[in-house]
């Protein structure tokens, strides 16, 4: 009798999930074919159907849904039908299966967030013929070490990193701010430089400033910067702030929100200052400047709307058709920062960054601004107007 | 008479007939609605790739789940096995040295494992843990020493990673599993040992030895995984193999593996459960299920495989 | 001189029950002193995060652990202890609710949930661990579809999290600890849970109500799994959890529930888990201490260490054995 029952629940939840499957591919199927019409109707643009998969390595959070509402706001216009799936930072045999199962699917175009495996799915983009790029993500592994395999591969498009590929311009901002603050020990923290080495750069540009300052202060003013604190991905140690008990400013290079804030919230260390990088739009927000306890200062993140640069590159490539200025090698390619210093910053962002309220309104680019940025459907777009779209999308680009 | 004897052994098998069914059921109903996808050349290809390492693994933990025994270190083995080989085989050029090392590592492994769990006389997910906090650390350690993310094999292992080649070695290493289960003592006694260890001990078995040699060959399994797991990537990482003790566990559960061990194990359950478990996350993405719905659907159907498969019909409630 | 004996009994048991802390912190004193570290000992700071750390394990642990001295083993807990956290931090959140209601929703979730993984279990007939893995699989997979799959973010509301942080994290501790013992040692279901674990045939034989006492058992496990929710939900960022994370959340304090009937031998189970909870934790604060917190050294030593301390105690009762003979074999010399 169980056992029926169990048999009915089964099916139960074929025919739901059948409903679900068929729905949902036919509900997109329409949207296009009618949207079909009208850009075509605005700028007599006649678009073609592509399935491109978005792999992204988190599948939570503000950033995915601010993601997500982006590509959900230009897939009706520009004709695309995006498949989403997760991959991981750690694991090369996950991102493959993650790739190889998006290629079944039947996807012509993978974006992706993780360079782990890189090599091994690139031979098997090719030999499907399905081409990827990346976004979120500067492919320092296989920059390094695989460059001429992954970025003179015909497959790989280019990448746009998370921001700049060289964050040295933020330390040189922290670094005013620290001396602007009067602050005396400041720590630095930084995950493992063979993974982030711009960030260990940064650090030294960094201290640079810091020294550069320290050489005509007066010894009362002189700022004495800890030795790097290296994260191996893991949250910093609480023991960290008994080792230096007179820190009065943080500089945590390395996601502040995620890996260091948590434990100076534990050691009720937050009236600590704390300068990072990787904006959640969660505590972060809440507790920035003036508002909350006031730990963070200031903070980074680039924006969502950054992946059109490998989004345009595939959907070209996919239509046989190039910017009469595209370089023979894939890029890499940095993209504005919503570089956040100030309560006015963070209130500008709050108000109108799509990051933060994952509206599409909200979007510094409309879908017709992305159909413009396609050679394929305006004859005269330009690799470099590409690029400089998505240098456009600072805190002073919002509007 | 007769009649009764065929009811009786329909009772015994229906656990069997309604894991067969499940995976029958995942492939029509994905075969509908992924509208064929499901069946391309491509996807059959992907599917043998993706199935292959998991069913080799699970191959060797049949034995180890027979027993009523239990593992959550099989990743940060794999892991630690894959660095290893790769590792091995780039300082010395030679594939045959490096796998050979690791196969000596793991069986090693499976003796202390063995041997361990059954000198402390803990409950043996107790002894993974430790086992999985040791490789584990010794991968995070390698990757940290190295100083990178990912490494990858000078030579590449095209071979190990062509569909026929993948099938055979999973032919082959059924064979084996099944060879052992059904016509050796060691089948016999890890199925012994899980439906009532004190009995099997008291009827004159040796039940150390043939536990640690059910370690060795699960051990053995694990090498051979972390060969064909190297081959998919040709690289591997500080996170390689993680997540594999669970996915096992839940492959050999949709496969109709009864956890607590006992007579009705059987090598079916690793091949039935491991190719489920993939149709699965193939076929929902291929139908266009949503990245978030995934898990409860995910969820959903294996509530249903374990209330088909795993019901106790009377008496006391089941541990 | 009968009571000398007791009293000296007593003081026996008590400093051979605290002799697994306090060994293992006099060793990281030494080792942390002798690597020039001052602030290991006898701050303040050391000790909040000491605490807090040994609250956080010792209540799961215990949780953990009545289920597995009730004979069963239970996947689910982790997942239970996410989704609760989730639940009763968002709607606290939401309906500006204060701390003690969160810690109530938590616990509140947290036992509804335990008891409906109970009720699978009893209905479904299922084996224990395969049903609770499977609703392991389905408690994590709710934590997409509640509160837009946002997680829990919570720890900088100083005002919600203060069962999560010294001194209020003792409540939750205390809470843990009087339900533990008073269900397993005062009350009827508790000692009929006991017959049960050690026959479950027999005691069904003898008239115990299996099903209502295993929901019993689930119900307590779940008020346990809620405290250690509220303290969870407080001190950590909770993502959404998949592919059975959350089972590792759980592993990750099962040791010191294992290790508490070792240390708890001469006094109560539960009372060595919360002594096993704040060994470890200083174990770990002492290897942070000298730099090696996190990462591949931290996981080696600590295995390590607990398949040494394991070995130790798989000994014992053979030198116990032993003992008994070398006394037996004395008094029969004599006779001899």
């Amino acid at each position: 009798m169980k056992k029926f029952l169990a048999l009915i629940l089964v099916l139960l939840m074929t025919a739901s999930l059948a409903a679900c499957g068929t729905s949902a591919p036919a509900a997109s199927n329409d949207a296009p074919a009618a949207s079909n019409d009208a850009p075509a109707a605005e700028s007599g643009v006649k678009t073609v159907h592509h399935k491109i998969g978005i792999a992204h390595y988190v599948d939570s959070g503000r950033a995915v849904d601010a993601m997500r509402a982006f590509l959900k706001g230009i897939e009706g216009p520009l004709d695309v039908e995006f498949v989403f799936a997760t991959l991981s930072t750690y694991d090369e045999a996950t991102n493959l299966t993650a790739i190889q199962n998006l290629i079944s699917s039947g996807c012509e175009g993978i974006l992706m967030s993780a360079d782990m495996g890189t090599p091994a799915i690139l031979e098997e983009c090719a030999s499907a013929g399905v081409y990827v790029a990346g976004f979120l993500c500067d492919y320092n592994q296989s920059y390094w070490t695989a460059n001429e395999e992954v970025f003179g591969n015909e497959y790989f498009l280019g990448t746009v990193c998370d921001g700049h590929a060289d964050i040295s311009f933020y330390a040189e901002d922290v670094a005013a701010k620290i001396i602007e603050g009067g602050y005396k020990h400041v720590g630095v923290v930084i995950f493992p430089e063979y993974a982030y080495p711009n960030q260990a750069a940064a650090s030294k540009v960094f201290r640079e400033k810091i020294d550069a300052y320290n050489a005509t202060a007066a010894d009362a003013d002189k700022i004495e910067v800890y030795e790097d604190q290296v994260l191996n991905f893991a949250p910093l140690e609480a023991t960290y702030f008994s080792t230096y008990p007179e820190m009065d400013a943080l500089f945590s290079i390395a996601a502040g929100a995620g890996m260091v804030y948590p434990t100076m919230v534990a050691s009720g260390k937050t009236d600590i200052p704390l300068f990072t990088s990787g904006f959640e739009a969660t505590d972060d927000a809440d507790n920035f400047g003036s508002s909350g306890n006031g730990c963070f200062k200031s903070t980074l993140c680039s924006t969502p709307e950054a992946i059109v640069y490998p989004l345009c590159l595939v959907i070209d490539k996919l239509n046989g058709t190039t910017y009469a200025d595209l370089p023979e090698k894939a890029e890499r390619v940095d993209c504005s920062v919503l570089e956040i210093m100030s309560d006015e910053d963070m209130a500008k962002v709050k108000e109108s960054a799509m990051y933060y309220s994952a509206d599409f309104a909200d979007s510094f680019l409309t879908a017709e601004d992305v159909i413009n940025l396609c050679a394929s459907y305006n004859p005269n777009a330009t690799y470099a107007g590409l690029v400089d779209a998505i240098n456009h999308m600072s805190v002073a680009d919002l509007k | 008479m007769g009649k009764t004897m065929k009811n009786s052994s329909l009772k015994t098998h229906i656990g069997d007939i309604f894991s067969f069914a499940g995976l029958l059921l995942c492939v029509i109903v994905f075969s509908i609605l992924s509208k064929g996808k499901l069946w391309s050349a491509y996807n059959l290809g992907v599917l043998v790739q993706q199935t292959c390492v998991y069913a080799i693994l699970a191959m060797g933990a049949v034995f180890i789940y027979s027993m009523g025994y239990m593992d959550i270190s099989l990743g940060a083995q794999v892991g630690v096995y894959c660095l290893l080989l790769i590792l091995i085989t780039n300082a010395s050029g030679s594939l045959i040295l490096g796998f050979v090392s690791i196969l000596a590592i793991a069986i090693l492994c499976g003796l202390i494992n063995g041997y361990v769990s059954v000198k402390l006389g803990l409950p043996s997910i107790v002894t993974s843990i430790f086992l999985n906090a040791i490789f584990g650390g010794a991968q995070m350690l390698i990757m940290e020493r190295l100083g990178t993310n990912s490494i990858s094999m000078d030579q590449k292992l095209t071979f190990f990673k062509q569909m026929p080649v993948m099938l055979a070695a999973i032919v082959i290493i059924a064979l084996i599993s099944v060879f052992l289960y059904q016509y050796t003592q060691l089948g016999k006694l890890v199925k012994g040992i899980g439906a009532n260890e004190t009995a099997t001990s008291i009827s004159g078995v040796n039940t150390t030895k043939w536990k640690v040699l059910a370690y060795v060959f699960f051990g053995v399994c694990i090498a051979v995984g972390a060969l064909f797991l190297t081959a998919r990537t040709n690289s591997a990482g500080k996170g390689t193999g993680a997540g594999y003790a669970m996915d096992i566990m839940v492959s050999l559960l949709l496969g109709g593996m009864p956890l607590s061990g006992g007579m009705r194990s059987k090598i079916s359950a690793a091949l039935v459960g491991t190719f489920t478990y993939v149709i699965l996350a193939n076929g929902l993405i291929l139908s266009g299920v949503s990245t978030t719905l995934i898990y409860i659907i995910k969820a959903i159907v294996f509530m249903a495989v374990i209330l088909m498969t795993c019901r106790k019909k009377d008496g006391v409630l089941p541990r | 001189m009968k009571n000398d004996n007791k009293a000296l009994n007593i003081l026996r048991r008590f400093f051979l029950t605290i002799l697994f802390p306090l060994a293992i912190f006099l060793v990281m004193l030494i080792i942390t002193r002798s690597k020039g570290v001052s602030y290991f000992g006898f701050t303040w700071e050391m000790w909040r995060t000491v605490l807090v750390n040994t609250s956080s394990t010792a209540v799961a642990a215990l949780a953990i652990w009545l289920q597995i001295k009730n004979g069963r083993f239970d996947f689910s807990g982790g997942s239970v202890m996410v989704l609760a956290a989730i639940l009763g931090g968002n709607l606290a959140i939401r309906y500006n609710l204060s701390p003690v209601m969160y810690l109530v929703l938590c616990v509140f979730f947290g036992a509804l949930l335990s008891t409906i993984t109970g009720a699978v279990y009893i209905l479904g007939r299922l084996p224990i661990m395969i049903c609770t893995i499977g609703m392991a699989l389905v408690y994590e997979s709710i934590t997409y579809l509640v509160f837009e799959a946002k997680g829990l973010n919570m720890m900088s509301n100083t005002r919600l999290t203060a069962f999560g942080r010294m001194p209020l994290i003792l409540v939750p501790v205390l809470l843990a600890l009087v339900i533990f013992l008073g269900y397993c040692y005062l009350t009827v279901p508790g000692q009929r849970a006991k017959l049960l674990s050690n026959n479950q045939q027999a005691a069904v034989n003898i008239g115990v109500k299996e099903y209502r006492n295993v929901l019993q058992t689930f119900l307590v496990c779940g008020l346990l799994l809620g405290l250690a929710a509220a303290i969870y939900g407080s001190n950590n960022t909770v993502a959404p959890q998949a592919g059975l994370s959350t089972a590792n959340t759980l592993f990750a304090n099962i040791i010191p529930a294992y290790m508490g009937l070792f240390i708890g031998a001469l006094s109560a189970d539960a009372i060595g888990v919360l002594l096993a909870s704040l060994g470890m934790a200083i174990l770990n604060y002492g290897l942070s201490c000298i730099g090696l917190g996190s990462g591949g050294w931290q996981s080696i030593i600590v295995g390590i260490f607990m398949l040494a301390f394991y070995t130790l105690m798989a000994q014992l009762p053979l030198w116990k054995a032993a003992a008994a003979k070398r006394k037996r074999i004395r008094s029969e010399d004599p006779a001899a």
